[in-house]
């Protein structure tokens, strides 16, 4: 069997904004890991000259997911020569995540109150300990505004969520985040290579029309109540985070087979983008601005009252 | 629901022992748990929040939504007491039980 060359070449700054583009390369890789080609991949780092963790977290979930399904690819990376972007990835784990055995040039660095390494979140209990994690994160965050911690931690809760419920990942997801305090920000991703949303959705008969259709899919999911498991689920989860996105005017991208949904302060738009294999929910919040919870839940739900007698003075 | 012992003979359910942040429906469904073995035994299950710092709507679901849906809202004003819940938890758990009350039945498309 002829083994083809696939050479993935990276250049200057890996983002949440980017991810469709940085995605096109690897359609050649994930078509020969699809069909089982024997395949020599080179992913060439060497030109990055910046790395968020929703980049990070989609090269090492792509790379691990080829290397652990498929037996027929080797693989080659070529480092950063930027030092401090080869650094960040060694301090948050990618290269041995990714079983590149690299030797650390400096003591580990704690990283308290800066970021978190990528992890694999593979149960509840894991999702408990990184959503903990990010809020202890959040609380050393100067400029913090009110309740920013607590409302960031928990729509991280809901993202993760959406992987135990909905993916059917077998590797559950990775999980990364980075606080930028120069311009009071905080950005997190998790990326999984389960059945994506339009499979998910699909398995509820009134959203089985999304099936074939990954932007419809989109579409679907991030609308009031969308869920493929109604009795189990409430269905809330990405609206909710989408609408304190847009308060906070953070900035989002869901990103699940051929389509990408991307969320600021002027609203939501899908469109159609090269195919990763599962399903990636990145966010960007500012610290220095709200969530406004409250007023998220309100949109959704104008007509809802505080059921009489359940609660206690506070 | 007149039966139901509003004493303060059962111990409230003290969420903090979950966490400052309660996330996931695993702990939803244990608190849920607690709350019906105490409703079930002819108790009012107070719920404490002190301490508590936020929760996810699916926490709020798991618990109270999906109590909601199974004893009807009446019986649910009768049967608990959410204590020291700020104005954000307490409209987190309004909404997951909106939410599930006026949600259409799960099989209604099939």
């Amino acid at each position: 069997m002829t083994q083809q060359r696939i050479e993935l070449k990276f250049a200057g700054e890996l983002g949440l904004w980017n991810l469709p583009i940085q995605m096109a390369q690897w359609q050649p890789v994930l078509r020969a890991a699809d069909s089982r080609e024997a395949a020599a991949v080179r992913v060439d780092l060497s030109r990055v000259s910046f790395v968020t963790p929703t980049a990070a977290v989609a090269l090492a979930a792509l790379l691990s997911h080829v290397r652990k399904t498929r037996t027929l690819h080797t693989f080659e990376i070529i480092r950063p020569t930027n030092a401090e972007v080869d650094q960040w990835l060694s301090r948050i784990d990618f290269y041995s995540l990714i079983d590149l055995a690299v030797e650390y040039p400096f003591n580990r660095w704690n990283s308290d109150g800066r970021f978190k390494e990528i992890v694999s979140v593979r149960d509840e209990r894991a999702a408990e300990l990184a959503v903990d994690k990010l809020y202890g994160i959040l609380q050393q965050q100067p400029n913090l505004a009110e309740r920013v911690a607590s409302q960031v931690a928990s729509v991280l809760g809901e993202s993760l969520a959406n992987v135990f419920h909905h993916a059917e990942a077998e590797y559950g997801a990775l999980f990364c985040a980075q606080t930028y305090s120069h311009c009071n920000a905080i950005e997190f991703a998790v990326g999984d290579v389960g059945q994506g949303v339009a499979r998910s959705l699909s398995r509820n008969p009134a959203h089985r029309d999304v099936l074939d259709d990954p932007v419809k899919a989109l579409e679907r999911a991030m609308m009031p109540r969308a869920t493929g498991r109604p009795d189990h689920n409430s269905g809330w989860g990405l609206k909710w985070g989408a609408g304190a996105i847009q308060r906070n005017r953070g900035e989002m991208l869901l990103y699940s087979g051929q389509a990408a949904y991307r969320v600021t302060s002027e609203g939501g738009q899908v469109t159609s983008a090269a195919t990763w294999p599962g399903t990636l929910v990145a966010m960007r919040f500012r610290t220095d601005r709200p969530l406004m919870l409250n007023e998220v839940m309100n949109d959704l739900d104008p007509k809802g009252t505080m059921p009489g007698g359940l609660f206690e003075p506070f | 629901m007149d039966s139901l012992n509003h004493s303060e003979d059962v111990p409230p359910i003290v969420l903090r022992q979950f966490g400052e942040l309660l996330s996931t429906r695993a702990i939803g469904e244990d608190v849920r748990q607690l709350v019906e073995s105490i409703v079930n035994g002819g108790g009012v299950a107070r719920i404490d929040f002190t301490g508590v710092d936020g929760i996810t709507i699916s926490f709020a679901d798991e618990v109270f939504g999906k109590l909601a849906l199974k004893w009807g809202l009446e019986r649910l004003r009768a049967a608990i007491r959410v204590r020291n819940a700020d104005d954000e938890i307490a409209r987190t758990i309004s909404f997951a039980v909106n939410g599930r009350l006026s949600a259409p039945p799960a099989r209604a498309a099939e």
